[in-house]
């Protein structure tokens, strides 16, 4: 029973519990953590985090792809 | 995602050099499944790339290539490209790191579970113990300590299990609400904290329940029967399950740990770890082959039964493969190792199953499934209830709608609904253990009701697993008790299964029994003897003919070869002073009860598939003996493409059970819907399955999953009447009752609820010890269930329902009729005076009191000095009180409103001596 979480994609700052909204994968990120490993990066005015490097690099071979509105992120 | 796995190593394609090969390459720095895709997106754009598969738990990419368009390193360069690099090769220096890793978390995860069990049942007794302690003091009538006393005395008990014990279905109910759904653990939290926010607020300020006309009844025994219970059902479901990770390590001890490495100056036991690709191992009889490998020296007969179920050992000679964690019979021999760490078979096999286990999907629970629509029911009627009394109720409008909200909110969750599903799976369990079925825990139950195909593998399972003589061809001049005679003699020293065959079937005849001289076996084809004089060959075609035996051209015997061949049988030839004399076909006979398994599956409507590793012919053979269509008959097949089928006929919508005997089906045990073991099966097999089945009698099959459908349908029967006596009281509760007969929820009324509904719950499992599972009774024979037996189903559980209507009758009827012997008083009360004064009351008998308010604002009537006599009434309305007071005496009573006993609002009850 995997749910899509319902959240709103244009969620990357910090939530309620710190976290950061990974915005290809939907994972939930600790900003600190992911500056700390590289795994940030600004795009326009805002700073996106990452769980990995493979979102971080597939973010930034098409920021618009995963900024759309109608993007939905998925696991 | 499942990755096809293979176990051809990459280094050893099959077939052609042209034919794709597979690699799989550890990939390090993987995160979520964007990695994933993007590493196989780079990886399929690579030319010569036929299939990326990328394992995020594994953390290995599988790719089939065609090793002369694509290299190795073409790949490495797609992963880095794709900005990932392969784990550092030190993974592979310590080829046994990675299994022992395996096995540290196995241990943790153990240690883990078993201390959460204690946890649960610590927190479920300490629960139902408060639970029955708040219960005995708050029902217990008496006139001595005040509710509110009560009240304040079990808040901190109550308030302790609410947050103590209560803690884990908040932390589950948050994670189900930020998925925006609700399961089980929503409602137990939806339930215990309205009853116990409810009970909190009347404790800390009745008075705004009295001056309303409430009673200030408190809900906590109801907040900890709840906690105490769900945990105890969960505890007691925790405890029906066992081990899997156990599958795991059992594959992992079937290593050995070190090797016999052959060196220039003689031998050396190294760590198995050390081991390299092309080293030389020597096995001598009686060890385990300690890795993968290619005989180079020697011949031998290997047992592989651990990893493939096959009873017979497999002959090896020069140039044959062996398997690490087979066992060498007959010989010595060396051989030279191909795979080491996780490339060898068993370290493949190993993988297989913990992948297999971790993709199967878990079922939702079924009180999950009813949760989902039942909470937001039951807030939105809860919601409707605060309206209509916001709306339409009389004042105080708040106080009032507010506690229809709540009460309607905590008689949702019936504490049986904890029971409903532990209670069917133990005595559901129980009944099979006693039956040889072992069921394990409620998703197998779950599982097993929902099957419509059955795969059987059929060395050990439908067949009997011992190679038995079927038919005895003579050649032209022979005669039978003559080579049956000699054959067995030179066979009696022999413990190889073929042999055991031929000298049982002797034995029958009282044959057999001479003394063989110069006995010299080769192993692989047969062996040579001299009995009685005569020399005697006993073995494969081949044999005799190296030997240059006359008469293999005998027609009989060449026409019984080819029909064995046929049939799937083995030939073992004899040849008496150098001419071929008979000819035994030998095969592995099915079981008797196997065909009327089959029969009983086919009359259920469940397929049957027949999938071996045996050959094709020796499968087919079977399959047709057994009445099993040939299409769905499969031999020559191996492990992985075991677990390949499972999963190609589950893709066709198929719930399938798998079941099987030997290691080399536990990847497919894992990976079917139900994994069933059968007999005296691998402890690896067993561990790997859902359901293991003690005897050998393939009939327990459906056994299994006839006691599975029956419990599924108690379990469901369970959730309804758990759920029915709740609902019954949902209208009472929103306070459709109150304006006709001023009716509400009251503590009383949601106990009668829970009591009913648990002792529906735990009857009507128990009612599961009646069904026979064991193999064979016609409960067990059959799925479909005759309607006579449905309508007891239904007509049970109703005849509990009337019970419970007749007991309430009857204490309603107790009730009115200490009502009718008891002595009538009326006292009105009026704006600032009481009807009367003085009233007499006799000591020792009841006294129905009927306070009526005629005034304009909320009266009270309250007696000094005995607790809990006391009554209260909005305008208009009347109170009932009944009490008892056993001490003649004058006591004084008065109204608490503020100024009103000071206004005259005063009296004196007077009990005499009776």
């Amino acid at each position: 029973m995997n749910r899509q979480l319902d959240m709103h994609h244009d969620a990357h700052g910090a939530d309620a519990d710190g976290g950061a909204i990974d915005p290809v994968c939907g994972m939930t990120v600790d900003p600190d953590t992911a500056r700390a490993a590289g795994l940030a990066t600004r795009h326009g005015d805002t700073e996106y985090f990452f769980c990995g490097r493979g979102c971080k690099l597939e973010f930034m071979d098409d920021p618009a792809k995963y900024l759309a509105a109608d993007y939905q992120p998925h696991m | 995602m499942q990755t096809p796995v293979t176990l051809n190593p990459p280094d050893h394609p099959a077939g052609e050099p042209t034919d794709p090969a597979e690699i799989a390459l550890p990939i390090a720095g993987m995160t979520c499944a964007s990695c994933v895709n993007r590493i196989e997106r780079f990886l399929s754009k690579t030319p010569g790339v036929e299939l990326a598969a990328v394992n995020l738990a594994t953390e290995v990419a599988t790719i089939r290539y065609l090793p002369d368009v694509a290299t190795r390193a073409d790949l490495v360069g797609a992963i880095e490209s794709a900005g990932y690099e392969l784990k550092p090769s030190g993974a592979e220096e310590q080829p046994d790191a990675a299994i022992e890793a395996v096995d540290a978390a196995m241990t943790a995860d153990d240690l883990e579970r078993v201390r959460t069990q204690r946890a649960l049942a610590i927190r479920a007794g300490v629960s139902i113990a408060v639970a029955a302690g708040i219960m005995l003091v708050t029902f217990w009538p008496q006139t001595v300590v005040p509710m509110q006393v009560v009240n304040w005395l079990v808040l901190f008990p109550a308030t302790f299990i609410q947050v103590w014990a209560g803690g884990g279905f908040y932390r589950a109910a948050w994670r189900a609400l930020r998925h925006s759904s609700a399961n089980m653990d929503s409602l137990v939290v939806a339930g215990t904290s309205a009853a116990w926010g409810y009970s909190v607020f009347v404790t800390l300020v009745p008075q705004a329940f009295v001056s309303a006309g409430l009673e200030p009844v408190t809900y906590f025994d109801s907040s900890t029967i709840i906690v105490g219970l769900v945990l105890l059902g969960r505890w007691l479901e925790a405890r029906a399950k066992t081990r899997t990770a156990g599958a795991i390590r059992r594959l992992i001890s079937l290593g050995a740990k070190t090797a016999r490495l052959v060196g220039p100056d003689g031998d050396l036991d190294v760590e198995l770890g050390t081991v390299r690709p092309g080293d030389l191992i020597r096995v001598r009889p009686g060890e385990k082959v300690p890795i993968d490998g290619i005989v180079v020296e020697g011949t031998s007969a290997v047992d592989e039964s651990m990893l493939t179920g096959e009873a017979l050992p497999v002959d090896k000679v020069v140039g044959d493969e062996v398997i690490g964690a087979t066992l060498n019979r007959t010989g010595t021999f060396v051989f030279r190792v191909t795979r080491v760490g996780a490339d060898t078979a068993l370290a493949r096999i190993v993988e297989m199953v913990r992948r297999a286990q971790g993709s199967k999907a878990p079922i939702q629970r079924m009180v999950d499934r009813i949760s989902e629509v039942f909470v937001p029911l039951v807030l939105g009627l809860g919601a409707l209830a605060f309206i209509l009394w916001f709306a339409l109720g009389p004042d105080p409008r708040l106080t009032l709608a507010l506690t229809a909200f709540v009460t309607v909110v905590v008689i949702a969750c019936p504490c049986a609904m904890g029971l409903a599903t532990p209670t069917a799976i133990m005595v559901g369990t129980g009944r099979g253990a006693e039956a040889g079925i072992l069921i394990r825990g409620g998703e197998a139950l779950e599982s097993a009701g929902r099957i419509d195909t059955v795969i059987f593998d059929k060395t050990g399972t439908l067949t009997l697993g011992r190679p038995t003589v079927e038919r005895t061809v003579v050649a032209a001049g022979a005669t039978l008790a003559d080579v049956v005679d000699l054959a067995a003699s030179a066979e009696r020293g022999s413990e190889h299964p073929l042999a055991r065959a031929i000298v049982r079937l002797a034995n029958q005849d009282e044959l057999g029994f001479r003394t063989p001289d110069a006995f010299v076996a080769d192993p692989g084809h047969g062996v040579s003897a001299t009995v009685a004089g005569r020399m005697v060959l006993v073995g494969t075609e081949r044999l005799l003919r190296d030997r240059g035996t006359a008469g293999l051209d005998d027609t009989a015997l060449v026409t019984a070869a080819a029909e064995d061949r046929a049939a799937g049988r083995t030939a073992v030839w004899v040849a008496v002073d150098g001419r071929a004399a008979a000819l035994f076909s030998i095969a592995d006979p099915v079981r008797p009860q196997a065909r009327q398994a089959i029969a009983d599956l086919a009359r259920a409507g469940i397929e049957t598939w027949l999938v071996s590793g045996d050959q094709p012919a020796t499968v087919a053979a079977v399959a047709e003996q057994l009445g099993i269509a040939p299409e769905r008959a499969r031999g020559g097949v191996l492990p992985a493409e075991k677990a390949a089928l499972v999963e190609e006929i589950r893709g066709r919508g198929r719930r399938v059970a798998m079941v099987g005997d030997g290691v080399n089906d536990s990847p497919a045990l894992a990976s079917a819907d139900l994994g069933v073991a059968i007999g005296s099966g691998s402890d690896v097999a067993v561990e790997a399955s859902d359901v293991t089945l003690v005897g050998d009698d393939p009939r327990a099959v459906l056994g299994a999953l006839a006691l599975s459908r029956r419990t599924g349908s108690v379990l469901r029967q369970n959730l309804f009447w758990a759920f029915a006596y709740n609902v019954l009281l949902i209208p009472v509760a929103m306070g459709l009752f109150y304006p006709a007969f001023g009716l509400l929820l009251s503590p009383a009324l949601a106990a009668g609820a829970m009591a009913l509904s648990s002792v529906s719950v735990v009857s009507n499992s128990l009612r599961l010890r009646g069904f026979d599972a064991s193999p064979g009774s016609r409960g067990a024979s059959t799925l479909v269930r005759g309607l006579r037996a449905q309508f007891r189903d239904s007509a049970y559980l109703v005849v509990v329902a009337g019970l419970a209507v007749a007991v309430a009758s009857g204490a309603v009827a107790i009730d009115r009729a200490i009502d009718a012997g008891a002595q009538h008083v009326t006292l009105t009360a009026r704006d600032l005076t009481f009807s009367t004064a003085s009233i007499e009351v006799r000591a020792g008998s009841y006294v129905v009191l009927d306070f009526v308010n005629e005034g304009t604002v909320f009266h009270d009537w309250h007696v000094e000095g005995l607790a809990n006599v006391e009554a209260g009434a909005r305008p208009g309305q009347t109170e009932h009180v009944r009490f008892r007071i056993d001490q003649p005496g004058h006591y004084r009573f008065d109204c608490t409103v503020p100024g009103h006993a000071d206004a005259g609002m005063a009296g004196e009850l007077i009990v005499t001596r009776s």
